[in-house]
């Protein structure tokens, strides 16, 4: 069962909707954290984001993950004390990947830059 | 702006490793938290991920951690996001919680739950707490 609480499940609609995951999938991602229910119940929201964030970068070539960046920039940047967590770590699983991170943080949503570019400054 | 960071304490490697690890002047202040050391368990090296990035050694403020990166914030004043580290801390602090509480219903040395997991995720929540309220 899902609540309602803070966008979040509707952010998770959201990305079902673009197909990147399915429902099941989700729950099985959020699981550790007790699935979708247990992140609202706990209120582990951005450990949920950045789980969501490193899993799109898991699935998907990194040409996919900046045009998903360039095509929801303002849906990202609308809950920015909890979505930039999740850019965030579609930044820094992508680093580790060996995508450069100046190619993402340049499509991400104009406020996280400055906090994105100080992040992997070195990277 | 010169961005605050300085090399984890065990990079001694690079360029900047070698000539010390001299933080700079912004630097957060009552000490720094552990460095990043592999988890036996996966339950755990997830959490550590949350707590020093994907990288786990990447250059950041302090040693690296989510603790340091309260302290950087809370001494200077500049976040490090656009809220700041205070919330997932908090949320953190909780998962390390559930991870020992959890330990503590096993039998000891248990796999996945090892001595040196749960010592280090009780290291960990000591040093958030620390952040947050001290």
């Amino acid at each position: 069962m899902r609540f309602i609480n803070n966008g979040f499940n509707e952010f998770l609609s959201w990305l079902e909707s673009l197909r990147f995951f399915s429902t099941h999938e989700v729950e099985g991602l959020l699981a550790p954290l007790g699935g979708a229910s247990g992140v609202v119940e706990n209120s582990l929201y951005i450990s949920a984001y950045e789980i969501l964030g490193c899993a799109l970068v898991e699935k998907f070539p990194s040409v996919i993950i900046k045009e998903f960046l360039v095509a929801n920039e303002k849906q990202l940047g609308a809950n920015p004390s909890q979505l930039y967590y999740f850019v965030e770590s579609i930044v820094d699983h992508s680093v580790v990947r060996g995508v450069k991170s100046e190619s993402l943080i340049e499509v991400a949503p104009a406020d996280y830059k400055p906090f994105l570019s100080k992040r992997f400054a070195s990277s | 702006m010169v961005c605050p960071r300085f090399l984890a304490e065990t990079d001694k490697s690079g360029p900047q490793g070698s000539s010390g690890t001299k933080p700079e002047t912004n630097a957060p202040k009552g000490g720094f938290g552990p460095t990043y050391r592999p988890a036996d368990s996966e339950q755990l090296e997830k959490i550590l991920t949350s707590y020093y990035g994907a990288d786990k050694t990447g250059s950041r403020v302090g040693n690296g951690g989510l603790a340091d990166a309260v302290r950087y914030e809370k001494s200077t004043g500049e976040f490090l996001s656009p809220a700041g580290h205070e919330q997932k801390a908090i949320e953190v602090s909780k998962r390390l919680n559930d991870f020992v509480r959890n330990a503590d219903n096993q039998p000891p040395g248990k796999y996945p739950y090892t001595q040196r997991d749960i010592d280090f995720a009780r290291e960990l929540i000591g040093d958030i707490e620390s952040a947050l309220y001290k």
